[in-house]
């Protein structure tokens, strides 16, 4: 089978017309009288007969001309026979869809590596034999089957030309052990896949090069200048009510140092700027931070909002060049919380009130002991019970839905064991929540706190979950217990006689806690969620409802509940909104962001066996492929060189 | 004024270039042949290829209902108690048509085709009015363009020259329409050459098969140049019908004019086996060859031949 490394240079071929067209524009042409033309048109039907067409009975030179003029342009077109294509062959077709791929294949070029990868896939589907099949699969934040094995070419065009880069960030490997999975021939099968190579191989990735059935077709240029948001959260700023601390991380990618302006909108108004100075090499390195104060405590606006839809955007304003523009803006929705109703039982905790009330809009009643007629009274339900060193009643006697905070106590009924005291425990573990993890809890004074550990470590107790939420060895200092629709946190680290309280940790850690214990289920909801991920939407009512969400770009979609509604076409960054079609119909919304440092770096760090700075098809040769140029010439050469000894002899020279 | 004298009192015309002393002088040699082997062939004794109801036995065939009971050969019934008719020439006058092709076509080649032709149809009409005493001219190209009718031996050789030396070509071939014109004036058998190059767009065969359903003795006499025989062109080329002024682009290399000369061939053996099958001469005259040769050694043995 032949297949062509370079379709394009086929152009050449609009060189058969011209010649032709030159060849009637022949100027010097004598003109002799003849008595009749019929035995010269005799002639001529007769040599046609032998070449097939007249024109080249007229002048069989023409022919050699443009014989040779096709060979040459089919030479240029890089033809190569490949010996194991004698039957058909199955091929997945990866195009790589991660935000990288929104970049420009090269500097100043006005194709995007999606572009040009495109084109690069049409001309695969190009060469495919008759009996060659082919499936279309993309390679974003998940791997997704966008045909099944086709022969038709018409429909696998129509596919791969309705591809778009989205702004997840990559992960390869599970596209390419996902066609590995599914290539049915285990010797004759081929992986073509089309990135940029602008991530870092996985175990995953090395498995299915070391099989030798991958084809990478490479675009856009090994490097490339960026400069982008690589990390983006906020949360309410401690002790000032209306106030968000917002932290951003810009990372800077290639050789050059630029100055960016970093600015803050909310709810579509523009809040805050900051010029940034970017340093090279700070994408892959530490990021700049960029800690900054968002007050929105005049507006007037948010005491009617439940939520805030915040944007961050970069733009360079000197400095060396941005390559992607997908990285240069971040999106978040704050949940703005109604007034907090709290009843405390036992002695007053200053520090821990003081972070309610700095989290919240905290309603605080004090009582000095616990007596059951709390939760029968007739008064309105709190929304969080404090019980602050002063014995609880059993689980099972809390009211449905009850939301607690247990301090330095245990209820009875919980997943764990009370084995006595631990003094001066050490924090050597903390949940991976994205408030913690940037905290450093191993310098926390703990005196003396209880030696909790679990009931049955590795399983779950009864039908509720226990989460861990800082610890110490087996020790749980801290730890989440939801089950039958009430949420228990219990923190074994004395507020009071621990130095826990006085750092910033303290409050955040309470922040978090409260936004779980208020929550609906499962974790709380984050502020953005990466670009790709499937987002569980809450507060739809019941099953059977619709439910309609609208993206970022106008886009809408129509679901029905059925049980938890999971939307997983999050590909573009932005803010989505959605809602229930039956009233009280109320627009919540999400945020998806890119912020992904590796997305960022739209350098070539993987290119396995590629001939550097080498692009396309051509930096991967056909498997058993031979090149056909060199006998094209040849052949082209030759005719050349009979039609000048026809020339000669025809004009008797 | 006899033959010869009326041959040397000619006077001079617009033929004397082309009919000069050389010309005439050849003439002369015709008329010293003639006197020979024809003397005494006048009028009345020539016999025809027709048959008819003379005295000369010339076959017998199967009675057919129709035929003269007065010819039934009962001496053949007799020993083969078969009847056949006998089959007699006919004896009647002839006389001398010259169909002269004088279409543009016949004024190519150095010397053209013309410049012979005439010559020919000359030599042929002067011999007819020795041999019959009655000689007809019409040239055509794509119908009949002018005529000289029937001519006597008196001061008929002078207009026939002047007539032949005045002509000049003109226009296409057509010999279907050409020949059809000649009907009315060629309704008595005569003598008939055909002087042409046959090179006309369209085949002569329907047009020959007219003049033949009326009994005339055709020879054709195909005047070719010597360029259309050996063509010798080379390179990129042009080449324009002098008659319809159409063009084609062609490259002459060995190839084509192999190509041609199939063609050639094809041609001159198509016009030959029609003569063939038909019963008609043909000669096929070079512009190259000595008019002498031509008149001599071809054209002359043409007349004998009958």
């Amino acid at each position: 089978m032949i297949e062509l490394g370079s379709p394009w240079a086929l152009w050449a071929l609009i060189s058969v017309p011209l010649i032709c067209l030159l060849y009637w524009m022949r100027p010097r042409r004598q003109v002799v009288t003849v008595s009749s033309l019929e035995l010269w048109r005799a002639a001529v039907r007769e040599r046609s007969r032998s070449f097939g067409l007249n024109l080249f009975a007229s002048d069989p030179s023409l022919l050699f001309v443009l014989a040779a003029a096709v060979l040459l342009s089919l030479a240029l077109g890089d033809p190569r026979w490949s010996s194991v294509r004698q039957a058909g062959r199955d091929r997945v077709l990866i195009v790589d869809t991660s935000a990288s791929m929104q970049a420009r294949a090269g500097s100043g070029g006005s194709q995007t590596r999606m572009e040009r990868a495109r084109v690069l896939a049409l001309g695969v589907i190009d060469g495919l034999g008759p009996l060659d099949r082919a499936l279309v699969m993309t390679s974003g934040r998940q791997a997704r089957l966008r045909s099944g094995f086709e022969r038709d070419p018409v429909r696998l065009k129509r596919i791969v030309a309705g591809l778009r880069a989205s702004d997840e960030p990559g992960r390869p490997g599970r596209a390419l052990a996902l066609a590995l999975s599914v290539l049915p021939d285990p010797a004759g099968g081929e992986i073509l896949f089309l990135t940029d190579g602008a991530f870092d191989s996985t175990p995953e990735i090395t498995r299915v090069v070391d099989s030798g059935r991958l084809r990478p077709i490479l675009v856009g240029r090994p490097d490339e200048e960026n400069v982008a948001i690589t990390a983006f959260d906020l949360r309410p700023q401690p002790g000032l009510e209306g106030h968000y601390q917002v932290f951003a991380e810009l990372g800077g990618f290639g050789r050059s140092s630029r100055q960016v302006a970093f600015d803050l909108a909310w709810n579509g108004e523009a809040r805050r700027r900051r010029i940034v100075r970017v340093p090279p090499g700070t994408g892959t390195g530490h990021g700049v931070s960029v800690p900054v104060v968002l007050d929105l405590s005049a507006l007037p606006s948010r005491a009617s909002l439940e939520e805030g839809l915040v944007t961050a955007s970069i733009s360079v304003t000197s400095g060396g060049a941005d390559g992607l523009a997908g990285d240069d803006r971040a999106y978040a929705v704050v949940a703005l919380p109604a007034p907090l109703r709290v009843i405390q039982f036992g002695e007053p905790a200053p520090f821990l009130e003081s972070a309610l009330h700095v989290i919240s809009d905290t309603h605080l009643v004090r009582r000095d002991q616990f007596r059951s007629e709390a939760f029968t009274s007739g008064t309105m339900a709190p929304d969080l019970y404090v019980f602050n060193r002063v014995p609880p009643p059993p689980l099972a006697e809390f009211p449905e839905r009850a939301r607690v905070l247990l301090v330095d106590v245990l209820a009875a009924g919980l997943p764990v064991r009370d084995r006595g005291w631990v003094e001066h425990p050490v924090v050597t573990g903390e949940s991976d929540a994205p408030s913690l993890s940037p905290l450093d809890l191993s310098g926390v004074a703990i005196p003396r706190a209880r030696r909790v550990e679990r009931a049955d470590p590795g399983a779950s107790a009864g039908d509720g979950a226990l989460a861990p939420r800082i610890w110490s060895g087996t020790t749980l200092l801290a730890f989440r217990y939801a089950s039958q629709g009430r949420r228990f946190v219990y923190l074994g680290i004395d507020p009071q006689r621990s130095s826990f309280s006085r750092l910033a940790a303290f409050p955040l850690f309470v922040e978090k806690e409260l936004r779980w214990l208020r929550s609906g289920q499962g974790e709380e909801p984050p502020s953005w969620i990466p670009a790709g991920q499937p987002v569980a939407l809450t507060g739809l009512g019941s099953d059977g409802t619709p439910v309609r969400i609208s993206g970022p770009a106008g886009d809408r979609v129509r679901l029905v509940r059925a049980g938890r509604v999971y939307f997983e076409e999050t590909g573009r960054s932005g803010f989505y909104a959605y809602r229930s079609e039956r009233p009280p119909a109320r627009v919540r919304h999400f945020a998806v962001t890119l912020a992904d440092r590796e997305e960022s770096d739209l350098a070539r760090r993987w290119s396995p066996e590629i001939r550097a700075g080498e692009e396309g098809r051509r930096a991967a040769p056909l498997p058993g492929s031979y090149p056909l140029w060199p006998i094209l010439l040849v052949v082209a050469l030759v005719l050349l060189g009979i039609e000048a000894v026809i020339r000669r002899r025809q004009l008797g020279v | 004024m006899s033959e010869e004298e009326a041959l040397h009192r000619r006077a001079p015309g617009r033929g004397d270039g082309l009919f000069g002393p050389e010309f005439l002088a050849l003439l002369e040699r015709l008329r010293l042949l003639l006197t020979g082997p024809l003397a005494g062939r006048r009028r009345g004794e020539h016999l025809t290829r027709r048959r008819g109801t003379g005295l000369e036995l010339v076959d017998f065939r199967p009675y057919q209902p129709g035929d003269d009971p007065r010819r039934i050969d009962w001496n053949v019934f007799s020993r083969l108690d078969q009847l056949h008719s006998k089959l007699h020439a006919s004896e009647e006058d002839l006389r001398v048509c010259v169909l002269l092709d004088a279409s543009e076509s016949m004024a190519y080649g150095d010397p053209s085709k013309f410049v012979l032709a005439r010559r020919i149809a000359a030599a042929l009409a002067v011999v007819g009015l020795w041999s019959f005493e009655r000689a007809s001219v019409l040239a055509f190209g794509e119908r009949v363009e002018t005529r000289l009718p029937d001519v006597g031996p008196r001061r008929g050789v002078h207009r026939l020259l002047d007539f032949l030396g005045a002509l000049q070509t003109r226009g296409g071939t057509d010999l279907g329409r050409a020949f059809g014109e000649t009907l009315p004036e060629l309704a008595r058998p005569a003598l008939v050459y055909v002087i042409s190059d046959f090179l006309g767009p369209v085949p002569p065969f329907d047009g020959l098969d007219r003049l033949r359903t009326l009994g005339h003795e055709i020879s054709l006499v195909r005047v070719l140049a010597g360029e259309e025989l050996r063509p010798r062109l080379r390179g990129d080329l042009r080449l324009v019908d002098v008659e319809s002024g159409r063009s084609v682009r062609l490259t002459m290399d060995a190839a084509l004019a192999r190509g041609y000369r199939r063609a050639l061939e094809r041609s001159l053996r198509e016009l030959e086996g029609y003569a063939r099958r038909t019963g008609i001469e043909h000669v096929l005259v070079d512009t190259g060859e000595p008019l002498e040769t031509v008149l001599l050694g071809r054209l002359f043995r043409l007349g004998r031949r009958r």
